[in-house]
C-alpha cells in the first residue's frame, strides 16, 4: 500500500537510499495516522481471531465424541471414561474402549443449576449492598465497606473453595440443609430429602454467589453512583421513600448497566471451576435429586478427571466436546445479555447518559 | 543524591538478575568432574505422575542429588494418567504411574516401557467409634456397601464376617476419590475380583461413576480421604498405605480383607510379600496385575508402582542419565531405608531382575 | 394551633417580622390564620459551621404566588427547600426556630414526612422526569401515595397532562421515554407529575432557569392559573419573572431577610436600602 501512495512519501527523493526513503515513508504514515490505524485494526482483529481459534480447535477434538454419542452426549445421564485396560473395540468406524458411554445431561443442568442458584442469592444481595453503599451509610463507613467488596472481587477463587468445603459445607450439612428441608412444603419435594453432607448443588451455589457478589455489587455501585441527582430529589420531593425513590428511579436508571453486571457475574459463575469442583461432591453421571445433592458441572468434571481422560483420545474428545458446550451457554449468555440490554436501553432509558 | 538514588536502584534491579543468572549455570553449565556417575553430566531429568508415589520420589530425588551432583532430577505430582501421557510425548524423562499400562496404551505409545520400581497396598479404613480390633471386610460386603445395599454398621452380613464384635447400629457413609485416582482403580479392581456379580468389571477405572448412595462423600487426594474420614461417623474409605500414619493419627480403623483363599489379612510387610509370592514373577514387559492374592496369608490389595519410560530418549546422554538414576532406584532407593516412611516393600528379586532389564533397554 | 408562634412575641428577637400589610385579594386588615399558608418562626438553619439562614420570619399568604429572590448564597434555595424538609438529610444540617404549615410544625413527630412531602410539591431548575414512560411519570406520586386505583391511573394522567396543555403533544406517545420530549415539554410533564398529587403548596426552585422563552412563558402563564387552590413560592434570578407572575416578593441577602411585601411595593417603593440596590442592579 506504501509503494502506491505518491503522496505520503515527502522525505523520498528519487536520489535518496531506499533504507532512507522507507524511513520517511514510515515517518509519513505515523504522522497522517495510518500506523496507529492499522495497528488499531490489527489488535481490534486479535480477539476474533483468538475466539475463532479456540473454537476451530475445540470443535476439531470434539469431532470424535460428536459422532461416538451424537445428541445423547447432552440428553444423556451416563458417563463412564470406559474399562481402560479393555482391549479397544469398534463402533461406527470408531475406535474406542469398551464400556466407554458419554452423557452430560448432569454436567450441563449442574453448571446451569448452580449459576441460577448464584444469581438468585447474589443480585438482590448485590443490589442492596450497592444501594446501601451510595445512599445509606456515611460516607466513611461505605468507603470502608466497598474496600472491602473489591478486596473481596480479588480473592482467589481456590480460597473460597476452601473456606467452602471446609467451613461453609459442614454448617450446611448440619444446620441450613435439614432446616430447609423439614420446613419446605411437601409440593416442592426439590427442597426436601436427604440433606447430604455439605457437599452439593446448595453449597457450591452459595459459595458461587460469594464470588460473583462483588463483581456484581461493585459494578453497580459505580452505576448507581453515577445516577444523577436530580430525578432522585425529585421522587424524593414527590413523597417517594429511600426505597420507592430506589426502585422506581435510581435502579431503572441503571437497568441496562446493572443487566450487564449481572450477566458479568453469571460468565464467572459458569465457568468458575476450582471452587465449584472442591464443593460440588463430584457425583459424576448422576442426576441431583434434591437441592443439597452431590452434582457435577461441566468444569469441574474437566479439571477433577482429566487424569484419567488424558491417556485415551476418545475421553479428551468428549471432555472437548464438554468444553464446547460450556463456551457455547456462555456465549449464549452474553448475546442474552445483549438482548436484554437493547430491550432495557430501547425503552428509552437514558443509558450511558447523564442529564 | 539523585545520582546515588538512581545507582541504587540500577544496582537493585541488577541483583535479581545475577541471581538468575547464577542459578541458570548452576544447573546448566556447571559439571563436576568429581561425580561418581560416569558420563552423565549436568543433565536434568524429570518427572511427573502418580501422587501416591510421590513424596517417596522426592526422597530419592534429594538422596539421589548427593549420590550424583550433576544430575538435577524434578518431580511433580500431577496423576498418574498424566505422567503416562507426558512420558509419552517426550514432555518428561520419567512418568510415575500406580498402574501398568493397558493395551490400549501400548497400541498408541508403542516403545513404551512400565518398568516396576517399587510395592505399594491399599487400605481399606472406617471411623467406627468403639471397634478396637480391626474388622473383616470382604469383597462382596464392600460392593454392597458402596452400591448402597448396606447401609448400616450393625447390618447382618457385617456382622457374619465378625463374629463376637458389638457393632454400633451407625449409618455407614462411603467416601470415594473425587479426583482421578490410581486407588480408585486398585480398590475397585479387588470388588471387581472378590465378586464380579457384586461388582462388574464396567466398573473399574481411575475415574468411575459411583452408584448414586444418599449421603456419600467425595474427596479430592489421598489427604482428603484421611480428613474426611476423620471429620465423619460411621465413615469408610480406601486410602494408600503411604498414608498409615496419618489413617492412625485420625483414629481410623484399618480393616482386615478377605483374599482370594478367603483369609482375613491386614497390610504388614510379611503379607505383602507373601501376596506377591503368590502370583508369577512379572513378565518381560513388566506390567503385572496384583489383586485378590491366592495365598492364605496374603494382603488381596497390592501393586506395583511404575516408571513410565519411553525407550528412545532423545540423546545418548538422557539416556545414560535416566537409566543410572532408575538403576540407583531399583538397587539403593528400593530399601527400607527409603520405602519405611510410606510402608512401601521392596521389589521381589525376580521383578527387580526384570526391571533392570527394562532399564537396560533404554537406549538414544 | 398551640405550637403556632404569636408574632408580636417572636418580635423581640434580634430578627425583624414582616406581618405582610393587607393582601389584595383577600381585602383584610391584619393577617388571619387561614389565609396564612406558610410561616417562619424566627427560622436559623446552617450546615455544620456555616449559617445559612438567620432568624427568618416571613407569613407567606395562601392561595398566592410568593416570590423569592435575592443574589446568589443568600439562601434562597436552601429556605425554599426547607418547605419541604429536603434538606433534612444533608450531612451538618441544623435548624433552630419551626416553619408553621397550617398552623403545625412540618418538624412535628406526628408529621409524616411522605404526605407532607405530597402536600408541598417541588419542581426542579432543570426538568427531571423519571425513567419510566410519560404516563408513567405523570402517575408516580399518585402510585406511591396509593391516591387513585390502578384503573383509573390513565385518567389521572390525561387529566393532568391536559391541565399543564401537554395533552395533545404526547396523546399517541404516553409509552414513550419522557427522554424524547424537548425541555420545556419535559418540565411540563414534572409539572403534571407535581399537580397530580394535589398539593397544598407548590415549591418551583427556579424553574424556567433551563428553558427557552416560549416554555418559560408556558409556564409563567399555567403557574397563575393554579391559584388559589395552590399557594406558590417560586425562587428566581430572574426580576422581570418576579414581577410578572409573584403577588408578594422576599427579598434574601447573606441569610438574612430584608424585605417582604407585595411585588409592586418591593421593586418599586422598596423600604430597604439593601433592597433598592439589589432590584435596581446595583449588585448580584
Amino acid at each position: 500500500m506504501a509503494a502506491t501512495a505518491p503522496a505520503a512519501q515527502p522525505a523520498g527523493g528519487a536520489g535518496t537510499p531506499p533504507l532512507r526513503r522507507l524511513a520517511g515513508m514510515l515517518r509519513a504514515r505515523i504522522r497522517n495516522g495510518d500506523l496507529l490505524r492499522w495497528l488499531g485494526r490489527g489488535g481490534a482483529v486479535v480477539p476474533l481471531l483468538m475466539l475463532v481459534l479456540v473454537l476451530a480447535l475445540l470443535i476439531d477434538k470434539a469431532i470424535p465424541a460428536m459422532r461416538f454419542s451424537g445428541l445423547g452426549f447432552i440428553t444423556g445421564s451416563k458417563w463412564n471414561f470406559g474399562s481402560q485396560y479393555g482391549t479397544p473395540v469398534k463402533s461406527d468406524g470408531l475406535l474406542h474402549l469398551p464400556g466407554e458411554e458419554f452423557g452430560a445431561l448432569p454436567e450441563v443442568l449442574g453448571t446451569l443449576a448452580t449459576s441460577a442458584i448464584a444469581l438468585i442469592i447474589a443480585v438482590p444481595v448485590s443490589i442492596g449492598a450497592a444501594l446501601a453503599i451510595v445512599e445509606l451509610l456515611p460516607r466513611r463507613l461505605a468507603n470502608v465497606v466497598g474496600a472491602f467488596l473489591e478486596l473481596l472481587a480479588g480473592v482467589p477463587s481456590v480460597l473460597v473453595g476452601l473456606w467452602g468445603a471446609l467451613t461453609f459445607g459442614p454448617i450446611i450439612a448440619h444446620d441450613v440443609a435439614p432446616l430447609i428441608a423439614n420446613n419446605a412444603p411437601s409440593w416442592l419435594p426439590f427442597l426436601r430429602g436427604d440433606t447430604g453432607n455439605g457437599q452439593g448443588l446448595l453449597t457450591s451455589g452459595l459459595v458461587l454467589a460469594v464470588m460473583i457478589i462483588p463483581i456484581i455489587a461493585s459494578t453497580a455501585r459505580d452505576l448507581i453512583r453515577g445516577v444523577p441527582l436530580l430525578p432522585r430529589e425529585g421522587a424524593i420531593a414527590l413523597g417517594m421513600s429511600d426505597a420507592e425513590c430506589a426502585r422506581r428511579v435510581t435502579l431503572p436508571w441503571v437497568g441496562a448497566g446493572i443487566v450487564g453486571a449481572v450477566v458479568l457475574g453469571l460468565g464467572r459463575a459458569l465457568g468458575e471451576t476450582i471452587a465449584v469442583a472442591m464443593t460440588c461432591g463430584v457425583a459424576l453421571g448422576v442426576l441431583p435429586t434434591n437441592l443439597y445433592a452431590a452434582m457435577i458441572t461441566i468444569a469441574a468434571n474437566i479439571v477433577q478427571n482429566l487424569d484419567t481422560a488424558i491417556t485415551d483420545k476418545m475421553d479428551i474428545s468428549a471432555f472437548a466436546y464438554l468444553a464446547l458446550i460450556l463456551m457455547v451457554i456462555t456465549l449464549a449468555s452474553n448475546v442474552v445479555a445483549r438482548l436484554l440490554v437493547q430491550r432495557v436501553s430501547g425503552s428509552g432509558l437514558p443509558v450511558g447518559r447523564g442529564l | 543524591m539523585s545520582k546515588n538514588i538512581r545507582l541504587i536502584c540500577t544496582a537493585a534491579a541488577l541483583v535479581p538478575l545475577t541471581i538468575l543468572a547464577a542459578a541458570c549455570g548452576s544447573s546448566t553449565t556447571t559439571s563436576t568432574p568429581s561425580s561418581t556417575s560416569a558420563s552423565s553430566s549436568g543433565k536434568t531429568i524429570s518427572e511427573t505422575g502418580s501422587t501416591l508415589l510421590f513424596p517417596l520420589f522426592g526422597a530419592w530425588q534429594t538422596a539421589y542429588s548427593s549420590v550424583n551432583t550433576s544430575v538435577t532430577v524434578t518431580s511433580g505430582a500431577t496423576g498418574s494418567g498424566t505422567g503416562i501421557t507426558d512420558a509419552a510425548e517426550g514432555l518428561v524423562n520419567i512418568g510415575a504411574s500406580d498402574a501398568y499400562l493397558s493395551s490400549s496404551d501400548l497400541a498408541t505409545y508403542p516403545g513404551l516401557l512400565n518398568i516396576p520400581l517399587t510395592v505399594a497396598a491399599l487400605m481399606v479404613n472406617y471411623n467406627v467409634p468403639g471397634i478396637k480390633t480391626p474388622l473383616n471386610l470382604n469383597g462382596t460386603v464392600l460392593a454392597d456397601i458402596y452400591t448402597g445395599k448396606i447401609t448400616s454398621w450393625n447390618n447382618s452380613a457385617i456382622a457374619a464376617l465378625n463374629p463376637g464384635v458389638t457393632l454400633p447400629n451407625l449409618k455407614i457413609v462411603t467416601l470415594h476419590r473425587a479426583d482421578s485416582s490410581g486407588s480408585t482403580f486398585l480398590f475397585t479392581s479387588y470388588l471387581n475380583a472378590q465378586d464380579p456379580s457384586a461388582w462388574p468389571s464396567s466398573n473399574i477405572g481411575t475415574t468411575i461413576t459411583w452408584p448414586s448412595v444418599p449421603g456419600a462423600l467425595a474427596e479430592t487426594g489421598s489427604g482428603g480421604m484421611v480428613s474426611g474420614c476423620g471429620s465423619t461417623k460411621g465413615c469408610i474409605a480406601y486410602i494408600g498405605i503411604s498414608y498409615l500414619s496419618k489413617t492412625t493419627a485420625a483414629g481410623l480403623g484399618e480393616a482386615s480383607l478377605a483374599n482370594k483363599a478367603g483369609k482375613y489379612v491386614q497390610p504388614t510387610t510379611s503379607t505383602i510379600s507373601a501376596a506377591l509370592s503368590s502370583f508369577p514373577t512379572a513378565p518381560a514387559s513388566g506390567g503385572e496385575p496384583l489383586i485378590n492374592s491366592s495365598s492364605a496369608s496374603g494382603y488381596p490389595i497390592i501393586n506395583y508402582e511404575y516408571a513410565i519410560v519411553k525407550k528412545t530418549q532423545p540423546s545418548a546422554a538422557e539416556a545414560t542419565a535416566v537409566k543410572a538414576f532408575l538403576n540407583w532406584i531399583l538397587t539403593t532407593g528400593d530399601t527400607s531405608t527409603y520405602l519405611s516412611s510410606v510402608n512401601f516393600e521392596p521389589l521381589p528379586s525376580a521383578t527387580q531382575s526384570v526391571s533392570k532389564a527394562l532399564v537396560s533397554s533404554i537406549s538414544s | 394551633m398551640s405550637t403556632r408562634a404569636d408574632p408580636a412575641d417572636s418580635g423581640d428577637a434580634q430578627g425583624k417580622t414582616f406581618a405582610p400589610p393587607a393582601a389584595p385579594a383577600a381585602n383584610a386588615t391584619s393577617a388571619d390564620a387561614d389565609s396564612i399558608a406558610l410561616r417562619t418562626v424566627n427560622l436559623t438553619l446552617g450546615f455544620g459551621q456555616h449559617t445559612v439562614l438567620s432568624e427568618i420570619n416571613v407569613e407567606v399568604r395562601r392561595g398566592a404566588v410568593t416570590a423569592i429572590i435575592g443574589p446568589t448564597g443568600s439562601g434562597k434555595s436552601t429556605l425554599l427547600r426547607t418547605f419541604n424538609r429536603m434538606n433534612d438529610k444533608v450531612t451538618g444540617y441544623r435548624h433552630a426556630g419551626d416553619v408553621l404549615l397550617g398552623g403545625r410544625s412540618i418538624w412535628h413527630p406526628g408529621e409524616d414526612l411522605m404526605s407532607l412531602r405530597r402536600r408541598v410539591g417541588m419542581l426542579f431548575q432543570r426538568p427531571n422526569p423519571f425513567p419510566m414512560s410519560i404516563s408513567e411519570n405523570v402517575t408516580a406520586g399518585v402510585r406511591v401515595h396509593k391516591m387513585a386505583p390502578r384503573n383509573a391511573l390513565s385518567t389521572v394522567a390525561e387529566e393532568y397532562l391536559t391541565a399543564v396543555g401537554l395533552w395533545h403533544a404526547v396523546k399517541d406517545r404516553l409509552k414513550d421515554s419522557p427522554f424524547r420530549l424537548s425541555g420545556g415539554q419535559q418540565q411540563l410533564l414534572c409539572l403534571a407529575r407535581a399537580l397530580a398529587v394535589r398539593p397544598d403548596v407548590l415549591l418551583l426552585d427556579e424553574p424556567t432557569s433551563s428553558l427557552d422563552p416560549n416554555a418559560t412563558e408556558a409556564i409563567e402563564k399555567l403557574v397563575r392559573t393554579l391559584l388559589p387552590e395552590i399557594t406558590v413560592l417560586v425562587v428566581t434570578h430572574n426580576m422581570a419573572q418576579a414581577t410578572r407572575i409573584a403577588d408578594w416578593t422576599i427579598f434574601l441577602n447573606r441569610g438574612r431577610l430584608v424585605e417582604f411585601g407585595e411585588t409592586k411595593q418591593v421593586f418599586e417603593h422598596p423600604t430597604e436600602q439593601e433592597t433598592a440596590g439589589y432590584v435596581g442592579g446595583r449588585f448580584g
